[in-house]
């Protein structure tokens, strides 16, 4: 950042949004901080700090959770809403990111846009189907799967912001699960995995595993999916829909292990969210159903 | 480039370069207190309260301190006066080498201050950003009990 020269300090959305559309300055913006601090970019000329426009809060509207972008990772896991949403695996993947003085300052915009493949929030969002509202020349809505399919950052154009993440709220009868493999509890994830089934009767009426950190793209496991909807959960399903899961997604190998020790936790793990998420939904509704 | 901020509950105006991290200009202003370990965001030596709020100082840049409220080791406590959480450090024995010790001060400050009563949990929670290489930690929890306890006037 040798070549910063200002700072600034807009107050709303559309300020934002005039000091990106001034192309006579290079500009990035900064939230949280912990990414932008330890950067080399020398073409950056001015930091919009964009925590001070309005954009830190977590709602319900509608059947919608709302969460601003410069909401931190603290907050998310203080959040009252957050912790009684979708069996509250938002607010437990936020405690379990990084450390404390990290989760005050880390934000789920920065985290999402900043996309690194131990991030552990975009595994969760996918398997919660949010939305990413981006404001800029016009108003965009991009599916959770649309924007981790590739960077984040090639999808945004410099004058755009993302503003909010949405997701649909939880069914009655649902259950949802995040696991996380990693040496230490706030060391980068070696794999995450998200899991969200809705119930009708006794049938999964919809799935959605996602897994991230064992590849570079956080990814849904649609086959594993499309095997559980419409059926029952038995053994024998949920056997057939973890080696489906491990057959579709493509780890990598790289510092955090083999691809090979990867394929085998996706696996396990799929087994392991889907009978957590079909024990939460039968818990909430009784066995009477 | 001017930052105006208020620190230790004084307010001040400083001029800082851009790029500058709010470690370094607190320490070119003089509080020394705070420690740069890693200087990548993973010890936590260099923990402040922004805004009331545990941050470290290594990855946030001065810049984003405009118009926020600092506090470092300096406001908290004086060598005649301690604050109870450092009287209760001495007191245990949760201090050795001293490098963690103002970051993990202030990160319990800054529980305390939110939640008078915390569990063990919860107190190691808010320190699982302040690395000690010294002691194990034990030490430092029980300090964290003991000074909650000493400022609700139990001991």
């Amino acid at each position: 950042m040798k070549n910063l020269k200002t700072f600034y300090y807009p107050e709303t959305i559309d300020e934002v949004l005039d000091i990106l559309r001034d192309e006579t300055v290079k500009t990035a913006m900064v939230a949280g901080g912990t990414n932008i601090s330890l950067s080399n970019d020398t073409t950056v000329e001015a930091l919009v700090d964009i925590t001070r426009a309005g954009l830190s809060y977590i709602k319900e509207e509608g059947g919608y959770i709302v969460i601003g972008a410069t909401t931190t990772v603290r907050e998310l896991m203080d959040s009252e809403i957050i912790k009684g949403m979708a069996d509250g695996v938002l607010a437990h993947a936020s405690t379990l990111i990084a450390t404390h003085p990290l989760r005050n300052a880390i934000t789920i915009g920065g985290n999402i846009v900043q996309l690194r493949i131990w991030s552990d929030l975009p595994t969760v969002l996918l398997a919660l189907d949010a939305q990413v509202k981006v404001k800029g020349y016009e108003d965009r809505v991009i599916p959770a799967k649309d924007f981790f399919a590739k960077h984040p950052q090639k999808q945004l154009d410099p004058d755009e912001i993302v503003t909010e993440i949405v997701f649909p709220k939880a069914a009655e009868k649902s259950g949802a699960e995040f696991i996380k493999i990693s040496r230490t509890k706030g060391d980068y994830a070696i794999i995450s995995l998200g899991c969200y089934l809705e119930y009708e009767n006794e049938k999964c009426t919809l799935a959605r595993i996602a897994i991230g950190s064992a590849l570079n793209y956080p990814k849904r496991a649609r086959g594993a999916e499309a095997i559980l909807e419409g059926n029952e959960i038995t053994e024998d399903l949920v056997n057939s829909a973890a080696q489906k899961a491990m057959e579709e997604i493509k780890p990598i190998s790289n510092m955090w292990g083999s691809a090979k020790y990867k394929k085998q936790l996706i696996k396990n793990l799929t087994r392991k969210a889907i009978l957590s998420c079909n024990k939460k939904a039968i818990d909430k509704v009784g066995s009477a159903t | 480039m001017g930052i105006e901020i208020t620190i230790n509950g004084e307010k001040k105006v400083w001029d800082t370069k851009p790029s500058e991290t709010l470690l370094d200009a607190l320490r070119n202003h003089g509080y020394k207190s705070v420690k740069r370990g890693c200087d990548e965001g993973h010890c936590g030596a260099c923990t402040v309260l922004v805004d009331g709020k545990a941050i470290k100082s290594c990855v946030m840049l001065a810049g984003q301190a405009h118009k926020r409220n600092i506090v470092t080791i300096e406001g908290i406590g004086t060598i005649d006066e301690p604050h109870p959480l450092q009287k209760a450090f001495v007191h245990t024995g949760g201090v050795q080498c001293g490098y963690c010790v103002p970051g993990m001060i202030l990160s319990a400050k800054a529980l305390l201050d939110e939640n008078p009563v915390p569990t063990e949990e919860e107190i190691k929670t808010a320190l699982d950003g302040n690395l000690c290489r010294c002691t194990g930690y034990v030490k430092q929890v029980e300090a964290v009990g003991l000074a909650s306890k000493m400022m609700r006037g139990e001991n």
